[in-house]
């Protein structure tokens, strides 16, 4: 398997994680903010040019919910 | 309806109310390095209109200035002729772009996400150096032709808006059915009606088709950040959809990862400041 370039998103499954310590309420509103993202790039996700942007932005705003 | 061209929307262009004679000066202003930078702030001056939006955003917690920006001439100063200058547009194009009342279609959302676009536009120029004044410019105005067909042709643009909810779809990709053009289209045609420069114009009409674009052009970034607009809904709408988004063009811009989260936190960070513009 080739290394990573530097555009390269992290693995597509880390953003949608929340920490095992994650009290239950901040784990939810992560998988509501993955399913709400995931609803937005209903028709793109999967493309490779939406790829690293659709990774970022489930960050991004899981990032918002602390 | 018969389909109507390109040519008669934009001759009909002419039945929306003008737009102010200053706008106008600016964009001609785009085009030269030797402006007259007293003239236009005292022209800008005298559209009490344009003024006043102007010297609210200036003066918003956004650029959070210690001292009160009390006229245009001062904002030019403190702000410098960039800004100003896409202040000034912004402000004049919500002016004389009512936007009419079509069913599905609501302006307040279509200027949030001009806005967003033209804040992620930004953002990416800053990560890519390149000047700020153009993309801020495109990306506020890239879908212009699609008010312009609302304005226009109101009952229409509500049908092809009904049948893009109705089998959930773009309504970019059904513009060409219903109207024989799209709103990317429409826009360039636009752009160039008012003189804009070409590098905006052309920015306007292939966001949504950047390949056909040299890499990092200016299209490119402005079709990554509609994209980013759309991903962080600043536009406010309960079901929007992110477009697609051209690889090759997105390859050819170059943004790391790193970037790319700073470009998000930098848009939405900006955001709530600079939509007083639109208020």
């Amino acid at each position: 398997m080739s290394e990573p370039r530097p555009l390269d998103p992290p693995s597509p499954e880390a953003p949608v994680e929340s920490s095992p310590a994650a009290p239950d309420g901040l784990a939810r509103q992560h998988e509501a903010v993955h399913q709400r993202v995931m609803r937005l790039f209903r028709h793109t996700a999967g493309e490779p040019g939406s790829d690293a942007l659709l990774h970022a932005v489930i960050r991004f705003r899981q990032e918002q919910c602390r | 309806m018969s389909r109507p061209s390109l040519a008669e929307l934009t001759g009909q262009i002419r039945q929306l109310p003008a737009m102010p004679l200053i706008a106008l000066e600016v964009i001609r202003s785009l085009q030269h390095s030797d402006v007259d930078v007293e003239g236009l702030a005292r022209r800008i001056a005298q559209d009490q209109a344009i003024a006043a939006r102007v010297l609210r955003v200036a003066n918003s917690p956004f650029y959070g200035l210690q001292k009160r920006v009390a006229s245009i001439h001062d904002a030019i100063v403190v702000l410098g002729l960039a800004a100003v200058r896409s202040l000034v547009l912004a402000a004049s194009m919500l002016t004389c772009l009512p936007g009419g009342s079509a069913r599905g279609f609501s302006r307040d959302a279509f200027w949030r996400h001009g806005l967003g676009t033209a804040l992620a536009a930004q953002a990416l120029a800053r990560v890519l150096q390149r000047p700020a004044e153009p993309v801020f410019i495109a990306g506020l105005l890239h879908d212009i032709g699609r008010l312009a067909m609302v304005s226009l042709y109101p009952e229409p643009y509500a049908a092809m808006q009904d049948q893009a909810v109705r089998e959930d779809l773009p309504p970019s990709l059904l513009e060409a059915g219903h109207f024989g053009f799209d709103h990317a289209e429409a826009g360039a045609s636009l752009a160039t009606l008012w003189n804009f420069p070409p590098a905006i114009a052309d920015a306007i009409g292939r966001h949504h088709t950047p390949g056909e674009c040299p890499p990092g052009s200016l299209a490119g970034i402005i079709h990554y950040a509609d994209a980013i607009a759309r991903a962080l809904e600043l536009d406010g709408e309960p079901d929007g959809q992110v477009p697609h988004l051209d690889q090759a063009t997105i390859d050819g811009l170059g943004v790391s990862w790193e970037q790319l989260n700073g470009v998000l936190e930098d848009t939405a960070s900006r955001f709530e400041s600079c939509r007083l513009m639109l208020g």
